[in-house]
């Protein structure tokens, strides 16, 4: 997958937990390992929004493209 | 609830349909073995009888009849006669039916399996996709047994070649509904994975 999802650098430099940030974003812990596993097929603009909010960063700083 | 009820009666229906596959067999093995130590009963009574057993057929048939010795002539029903019926022909008469009971009950049980897991709310899964793949092949198998028949007497016999093209078209749609089943699969596996 070409597309990083930077949510554990996120989360470590906000000292929050995946749980925490499951709660407030309103998705299953299952959901979000899914996402930082990079095995998210999709990501919802909802979810990317609530997820933006609570760690108030920008999409940019939790997604990356590198190149295969 | 509709949906249930509908599931409930085609689970329920596979069943029936299966106990009678059995039933069938055992008829079927019964009389094989019976007919073997009493072949008189049978020609005695079916013979007598006139009984014919004959199904629709849906396609083509080519019939050929060849008779090697004609001791007496307009004498077919002692050439035909269940007495003189070679064993060899007789096994593997009584294996296509077995065949044909086996491979339809196998579909029948695939089938119910796909019901089952659409009343359960598990419509696309793997399984599923295997499952109409394999009564694909089952079907297949039950138009060669079927395509094909053989009967050898002692002093003749006779064959057909029955193309029918019912079975063709229920493999054809088995295997179109897997294609079905695995890209309904792969939606669902994009939209578990859409978070």
């Amino acid at each position: 997958m070409s597309i990083l999802v930077n949510l554990d650098i996120m989360l470590a430099k906000r000292n929050m937990k995946s749980n925490e940030l499951a709660d407030i974003v309103g998705i299953t812990t299952a959901n979000l390992s899914i996402l930082k596993t990079g095995k998210a097929k999709a990501i919802r603009f909802s979810t990317l929004e609530a997820i933006c909010k609570a760690l108030d960063c920008q999409p940019a700083d939790i997604l990356e493209y590198v190149e295969d | 609830m509709t949906k249930n009820r509908l599931l409930n009666i085609a689970v329920n229906i596979c069943r029936i349909i299966k106990g009678l596959y059995i039933i069938l067999f055992i008829v079927l093995t019964t009389v094989f073995i019976h007919f073997q130590i009493d072949k008189e009963f049978y020609v005695n009574n079916v013979e007598n009888n006139k009984t014919s057993f004959n199904y629709k057929v849906n396609g083509f048939r080519v019939n050929k009849s060849t008779k090697w010795k004609m001791e007496n002539a307009g004498e077919d029903e002692e050439v035909y006669s269940l007495k003189n019926i070679q064993i060899t022909s007789l096994y593997i008469i009584y294996f296509q039916c077995v065949g044909v009971l086996v491979f339809l009950f196998l579909s029948i049980n695939e089938f119910q399996k796909v019901m089952l897991s659409v009343k359960n709310f598990q419509t696309f899964r793997k399984e599923n996709v295997a499952s109409f793949r394999r009564i694909g092949k089952y079907l297949f198998v039950f138009f060669l047994l079927t395509g094909y028949i053989s009967v050898r007497f002692q002093k003749g016999g006779f064959s057909w070649l029955d193309i029918s093209f019912t079975p063709l078209v229920f493999v054809l749609l088995a295997f179109i509904m897997a294609e079905i089943f695995k890209e309904g699969l792969l939606l669902k596996e994009e939209n578990d994975l859409t978070v």
